[in-house]
């Protein structure tokens, strides 16, 4: 507890025009969730990108303290060692299922295979574990060898869960995961994860562009407007007293239920 | 370079260039070096279409020397028409002495099989590879495939040999069968029956793949390990029948079968006919 | 005199951009202690400060200028300079907020969210839920409500699984915001006494207590939140 998963300082992807992320730097910890907020174009799923790696950093410090206690910087990082941490540290979870799924395999399949990427190699304790998963974010066993195709929206997203959680990353990024969802299937998203987070101890790092997520998820908050982080801190903080003028008008603008 | 087939056809021997021939070696050569990695090399036309074994004709020809005994199968018949036209190309440009007998030739060229006749030390094998990259069906992406390979990240393959199983009850892959070659690069052993994989594994013989169309060629030297891919609790085995050839009686041999007449009946015969045809004369 | 907390000279100007960058002081140079066994009242007229006062306490509103300090599992924590996570562990383990508005996911059971502090704690699951079913049935929640989302429950149902879930855990300082606002008597008293047995454990409590019965039943001091110089005039 009393050392980070991630220490990131001084971050930057610069695209050239203005455009990319800038000077970030915050601190996350085991079991915390963390919102990065703000409007398309903000840089805020540059910013998620630029932190799993996907793309190459142009300034700052990304350091990721792994499960046995190694720090590892990640943007001079090995593409070899990044994919290791990627298949064995991390879960990335995007807003498409079809960008996060092997639609054309089964559930079961799909849970398995980060399993099978670390060699495990006993297909009846695969699909005992894929199985458990599944029913860890309420889809039925029944379900293990039908496709995602045949799958809703809610179940997909649960599905890219369960497949990135079964190896019990430290760490998982989503990137609008409820992006699609009705909002009942969403509140059933958010409380599957919140449990999840709970039990299992993981980092979050979500990119929303809705405070409401935020609001029920994420202890933490960082707002973003052209690039850069305007405020950061408390999620009940920024809601309750946004400093910045931007994260006033962003608070401003949710609808009250 | 045998004068008498250049005069004859005003072909350079073996039909390829010699500089070609340079560039398939050395390609060769770095195949070897790394059992089981998939080089890339500058494909000729040649004149039959690709699909017809222009890989394999390639690889031929850029080995073959006018000492060899070039034996072609197909499908384990040396008298089916890929066979009978690739040997006949070959007697045509190199004038190299041919066979269909495995014990007697120096190198094979094969379509889908590996002879029944154990394969000795000194003897190359040349594949003919429709497709060379067994993750091809699972990731459509080159640029991702050879990520794949370069951080030896296979988890996908299970995935293929995981939906099997959930779906036949069993690996019902059974051509074409994945292999780990070295224990580092996943190959495909071309598209022969996974009752071949086992020949693979510390082969005393050179053995050779080329794919035409795809412009990519690998190799498994002498005595290396191969690895069929399974599951511990569903290991690899081998396709095995109840009968025996109807013609030999071989009970070890990989059979086809035939059928014979309209109204459904069928026989079980040896895949490898020089094979077969030395079981019955061994009887006889 | 044991203190647990200890805010000085705080300051709290709301800056409105929306409406052109309006300033709104409402803190100036308040300074407030609190010891184990205390429970302050915050009383002063409407609009004065007692709310954001409370809310400051709890780095819920960040203040402007000033300290506060809390004493978090031994040593002194400056809310207005502890990191994120520093903030959240003394909210986890060391300082509670109990307010009127229940803020959960739609889904969860009012059992699990009564339940879920003692979890952070370490309890186990069958206990923390042991627990959090004695505390809803002490404030009259009756249990086939309890497997039920409380989106559903009324006000005044809501407001007290609130409170179980803002009291149960053992925290030593507790923040109340108008906490028996829209209970009846009968559920009022049953928080006053949760509200004296905290103390009789040695917590710290600071409050808003419009009801002044409650307040008299409660409050062991009067904190009058001075009026901002703006607003005073």
């Amino acid at each position: 507890m009393s050392q980070p998963v991630l220490s990131v300082s001084g971050l930057a992807k610069d695209y050239g025009n203005g455009q990319g992320c800038f000077d970030i730097d915050f601190e996350l910890y085991e079991g915390e969730v963390l919102c990065i907020v703000g409007e398309s174009g903000s840089g805020k799923s540059t910013l998620l990108a630029t932190l799993a790696g996907r793309l190459s950093a142009d300034a700052g410090s990304v350091r990721f303290r792994d499960r046995a206690g190694s720090s590892h910087e990640l943007t001079t990082l090995a593409e070899a060692e990044r994919r290791r941490l990627a298949r064995s540290e991390w879960g990335f979870v995007t807003q498409h299922a079809r960008d996060g799924l092997r639609m054309n395999v089964s559930a079961g399949a799909n849970v398995s295979e980060r399993l099978m990427a670390l060699g495990q190699r006993h297909y009846g304790q695969l699909r005992e574990t894929a199985a458990q998963w599944l029913e860890k974010v309420e889809i039925s066993r029944e379900r293990l060898d039908d496709r995602p195709t045949a799958f809703s929206g809610g179940m997909q997203q649960r599905l890219q869960i369960a497949r990135n959680l079964v190896t019990q990353p430290r760490l998982v990024f989503m990137d609008e995961p409820t992006g699609g969802l009705d909002v009942s299937v969403q509140a059933r998203f958010l409380d599957l994860l919140r449990r999840l987070v709970h039990d299992t101890g993981i980092a979050v790092i979500m990119v929303t562009h809705d405070l409401g997520v935020a609001r029920l998820l994420a202890q933490r908050t960082l707002v973003m407007q052209q690039g850069r982080v305007v405020e950061a801190g408390l999620t009940d903080q920024i809601l309750d007293d946004p400093q910045h003028p931007y994260s006033q008008l962003l608070v401003s603008s949710i609808l009250q239920a | 370079m045998t004068e008498a087939c250049h005069s004859q056809w005003q072909y350079n021997f073996a039909f390829l260039d010699e500089n070609t021939k340079r560039m398939l070696r050395r390609a060769l050569l770095k195949a070897v070096a790394i059992p089981g990695y998939q080089v890339p090399f500058g494909s000729r036309e040649m004149p039959l279409p690709y699909g017809w074994g222009t890989g394999g004709i390639q690889l031929t020809a850029s080995i073959i020397g006018q000492d060899d005994v070039l034996k072609v199968i197909d499908q384990g018949a040396d008298d089916t028409t890929n066979a009978v036209n690739i040997r006949r190309f070959f007697a045509r440009v190199t004038g190299v002495a041919t066979t269909s007998s495995t014990a007697a030739a120096s190198l094979i060229q094969s379509r889908h099989r590996i002879p029944e006749t154990p394969l000795r030390s000194g003897q190359i094998m040349v594949f003919q590879v429709p497709e060379p990259e067994a993750l091809r069906t699972l990731e459509a992406s080159e640029v991702e495939t050879r990520k794949l390979h370069a951080h030896q990240e296979y988890g996908l393959m299970h995935v293929k040999l995981y939906e099997d199983i959930a779906r036949f009850g069993h690996i019902a892959t059974s051509y074409d069968y994945p292999v780990m070659v070295n224990q580092r690069y996943l190959s495909s052993p071309s598209p022969i029956p996974k009752f071949d994989n086992p020949k693979l594994h510390m082969s005393p013989a050179l053995l050779l793949f080329g794919a035409g169309r795809e412009k990519r060629l690998y190799a498994i030297p002498p005595h290396t390990r191969v690895e069929s891919l399974a599951f511990d609790d569903h290991p690899f085995s081998v396709q095995r029948w109840e009968q025996a050839c109807a013609l030999c009686g071989s009970h070890d041999s990989y059979l086809d079968e035939i059928i014979t007449d309209d109204a459904g009946a069928r026989m079980f015969v040896c895949s490898d006919t020089d094979y077969c045809q030395q079981q019955q004369e061994g009887k006889a | 005199m044991k203190l647990l907390i200890d805010a000085q000279q705080l300051s709290k100007t709301f800056v409105l951009h929306q409406q052109h960058g309006l300033a709104l002081p409402v803190l100036a140079d308040v300074s407030l202690q609190v010891a184990a066994g205390e429970c302050v009242a915050l009383t002063g007229p409407s609009g004065a400060g007692k709310s954001t006062l409370l809310k400051a306490l709890y780095a819920n509103y960040l203040v402007g200028g000033g300290s506060i300090r809390i004493r978090h599992q031994g040593s002194w924590v400056d809310m207005t300079t502890a990191r994120p996570h520093e903030i959240a562990a003394v909210r986890r383990h060391t300082l509670g907020y109990v307010s009127q508005f229940l803020r959960v996911i739609p889904r969860v059971s009012a059992l699990d969210i009564v339940a879920e502090p003692l979890l952070e704690w370490g309890y186990s699951m069958q206990e923390a839920q042991q627990q959090a079913g004695a505390w809803l049935a002490r404030l009259n929640i009756g249990e086939r409500l309890w497997q039920l989302p409380p989106a559903t429950f009324s006000g005044g149902e809501q407001q007290r699984v609130n409170i179980a879930r803002g009291m149960i855990a053992p925290r030593p300082i507790l923040l109340l915001d108008e906490p028996t606002a829209s209970l009846d008597a009968a559920n009022r008293a049953v928080v006053v006494e949760l509200m004296l047995e905290a103390r009789q454990r040695g917590a710290a409590l600071v409050g808003i207590f419009h009801d002044e019965d409650t307040r008299a039943a409660v409050a062991s001091r009067i904190f009058d939140v001075p009026l901002a110089p703006a607003l005073c005039a």
